[in-house]
């Protein structure tokens, strides 16, 4: 079924805040830039609007019924500065997309499978220009530092725009600490935004057989906490997941659609991380990548 | 069944540390090597795989005929490979059944199984080619193809010993140069352990063992490298202890030599095998003296290390749902760790009684 609905731009009203000339020069990646937080708090922008022409001119990646739930798709306001960038330079948008245990798109059979498929035609459907590069990658098992080595060790290699990582799956199951897995997510990070990489976290799953389990929760709050204290876009897929499953009572259960969430979440979760990129790039173009 | 010898026993000691770091976010990882040193016991596995190696080429008294050399290793790389498709069929039947059991989908997705089981048709296919791994089931396939590679060094250190090291670390610089991989496939991406440059470990552990033969002033230089192995040591466990990793995207290039990569076996980690290699090498009599069951048990296990290796892994990935579907707690830690090492110890003894059996 494609999601997807004809692009209606969203009419950013601010006027054009500087030059061509401007934007280059926003688009430098020198260091001492670089310090400057990533995002603003939701309640006040860091810049105030100013009336301009956007660059980047983004429709609403609408959501499908199934996947409109009480709590927000995701949560906190981060400008996407070098995926803006990239669509400026009409460059295709490197994104690796960690975590996902995908296969290579075509024909590919499941939710899980598809979903960076999907998040790529998502996205492309949306803002004008943009054409996304994909790289999935699933993840081996290690945890806490070894996962951070080997996602250094990727980024390097493959020099995204956009990491989209689902994150801490694999140490809520090992049962790592909360605070031994924050610091080293912390960590990470710092180090993509030193390297002025976008980060997109996605948090882990709702399974319902977890939902009371306080080490498995307290991995999902502690995301929630770096997320908001780093400043970067979290797709909020475990409560999402958790009012999917309120809605769909029953569908998490074996029956003849057994294991129907889990792939309903899938879907949906690719749904909502468009929806935040799409934020992101254009809280970036409000922000006209000033601090870049 | 060979007496305890320092090979079988370090291997027994790499083994029981892969099954411990195998059930991660334990108390008891602190006894693995990957706390001390830059290098950890997969390094320690392959490098004394190629130790044994030398034995399997060139015999332990009269030198075995080439054919039958390279015979030997294919059926070898065989039976690696059959033991690697039938420990992964286990792997994700246990996940599958657990899945099922407590109605917890995660577990399908557990360490990349997710291809096994919504995307059936090409993981089977890739399971088969071995391009399809799990986490944590990916050291079998490195076997493989890196036991199809030593038939090429084999054959040339039988013309020079020189000359299968040097093809050996050409292909070892050229593949890090070059970030050549082996492509994951159905799953994007790449093998876990890069066997085009895994291939050095087990040559460096080939061509040791072989130059104690041939040269005899070979272990005179070995123990006069004892000091500078243990500088090496100590400057890698401050490194460990201080936390401090290159940046991949500051590091220069060629990047692979500068970082400290497992998937590439960075020199660093190379480097540091071989200090501990040089370093422990007086030790195994020592122990042998003064802790006879322990390296009576960790022989027993080295001597058996493909079966005790599957055991251990499918013991791991059962300590791992253990420790996921009920609370995780020092004692239940210990339990795991104790059952593990008993049923080790079983598996070892039931595949000796087989081919004493079959013998």
């Amino acid at each position: 079924m494609d999601l997807r609905i004809p692009v209606v731009s969203v009419c950013v009203t601010w006027l054009l805040l500087g030059s061509v000339a401007a934007i280059a020069q926003s688009d430098d990646r020198s260091p001492s830039q670089g310090a400057m937080p990533l995002a603003t708090p939701a309640a006040e922008p860091a810049v105030q609007p100013s009336p301009r022409r956007p660059m980047v001119h983004a429709g609403s990646p609408r959501l499908s019924s199934e996947c409109k739930v009480k709590s927000p798709a995701y949560e906190g306001r981060a400008p996407l500065r070098a995926v803006r960038r990239a669509i400026l330079e009409k460059r295709p948008v490197r994104v690796i997309a960690l975590g996902s245990s995908s296969t290579v798109g075509i024909g590919a059979s499941s939710p899980l499978a598809s979903y960076p498929v999907r998040l790529e035609n998502d996205l492309e459907g949306v803002i004008d220009g943009l054409r996304i590069e994909m790289f999935p990658r699933g993840q081996s098992g290690e945890v806490a530092e070894g996962a951070a080595e080997r996602l250094k060790a990727e980024v390097a290699e493959l020099k995204p725009d956009l990491v989209v990582w689902q994150v801490g799956t694999n140490d809520a199951v090992a049962r790592i600490d909360a605070d031994d897995f924050g610091d080293q997510l912390r960590e990470t990070l710092t180090w993509l935004a030193s390297h002025k990489i976008d980060v997109v976290l996605i948090d882990p799953q709702y399974v319902e057989r977890l939902s009371k389990d306080a080490r498995y929760t307290s991995i999902v709050n502690e995301i929630a906490k770096i997320a908001s204290e780093k400043r970067v876009l979290l797709v909020n897929r475990y409560d999402t997941m958790a009012d999917l499953a309120r809605e769909h009572p029953g569908s998490s259960y074996l029956s003849s659609d057994r294991f129907h969430l889990n792939d309903l979440g899938y879907r949906c979760m690719a749904e909502y991380a468009a929806r935040a990129i799409v934020a992101g790039v254009l809280q970036a173009d409000i922000e006209n990548g000033a601090m870049h | 069944m060979r007496p305890p010898n320092a090979i079988d026993f370090w291997r027994g000691v790499a083994l029981v540390m892969i099954f411990i770091n195998h059930v991660p976010g334990m108390d008891y990882s602190i006894l693995t090597l990957r706390n001390y040193a830059i290098s950890d016991a997969a390094e320690l596995f392959v490098f004394l795989a190629g130790c044994s190696l030398a034995f399997v080429a060139n015999g332990q008294s009269s030198v075995k005929p080439i054919g039958q050399v390279v015979m030997r290793l294919l059926i070898r790389a065989f039976e690696i490979w059959q033991a690697q498709i039938a420990t992964i069929s286990v792997a994700v039947a246990m996940l599958g059944a657990g899945a099922i059991a407590f109605s917890d989908p995660l577990l399908l997705e557990w360490h990349n199984a997710g291809p096994a089981f919504y995307d059936t048709v090409r993981a089977s296919i890739g399971m088969v080619l071995l391009t399809y791994q799990i986490g944590y089931f990916n050291i079998l396939p490195l076997y493989v193809v890196l036991l199809l590679l030593a038939i090429v060094f084999v054959v040339l250190a039988r013309r020079s010993l020189a000359l299968a090291l040097a093809a050996s670390v050409a292909l070892y610089l050229v593949t890090l140069t070059f970030e050549i991989e082996l492509p994951s496939w159905p799953s994007d991406g790449a093998w876990f352990f890069n066997p085009l440059s895994w291939q050095l470990l087990i040559v460096l552990g080939f061509v040791t063992v072989a130059s104690k033969k041939i040269y005899p002033s070979w272990q005179k230089v070995v123990r006069s490298l004892w000091p500078w192995a243990v500088a090496v040591l100590v400057a890698g466990l401050v490194i460990v202890w201080v936390d401090y990793r290159p940046d991949p995207m500051t590091a220069p290039n060629p990047r692979y030599l500068f970082l400290f990569d497992k998937k590439y076996l960075s020199p660093v980690r190379i480097l540091s095998m071989l200090a501990i290699a040089i370093a422990f090498y007086p030790l195994f009599p020592v122990l042998s003296r003064h802790v006879g069951p322990v390296v009576r048990y960790c022989s027993s296990l080295g001597r058996n290390s493909l079966a005790v290796f599957c055991v251990a892994s499918l013991l791991a990935l059962a300590g791992q749902m253990v420790r996921y579907i009920g609370e995780p707690t020092f004692l239940l830690d210990t339990a795991i760790v104790t059952t593990g090492l008993v049923l080790l110890r079983i598996t070892a003894w039931i595949s000796e009684f087989q081919s004493s059996a079959s013998a």
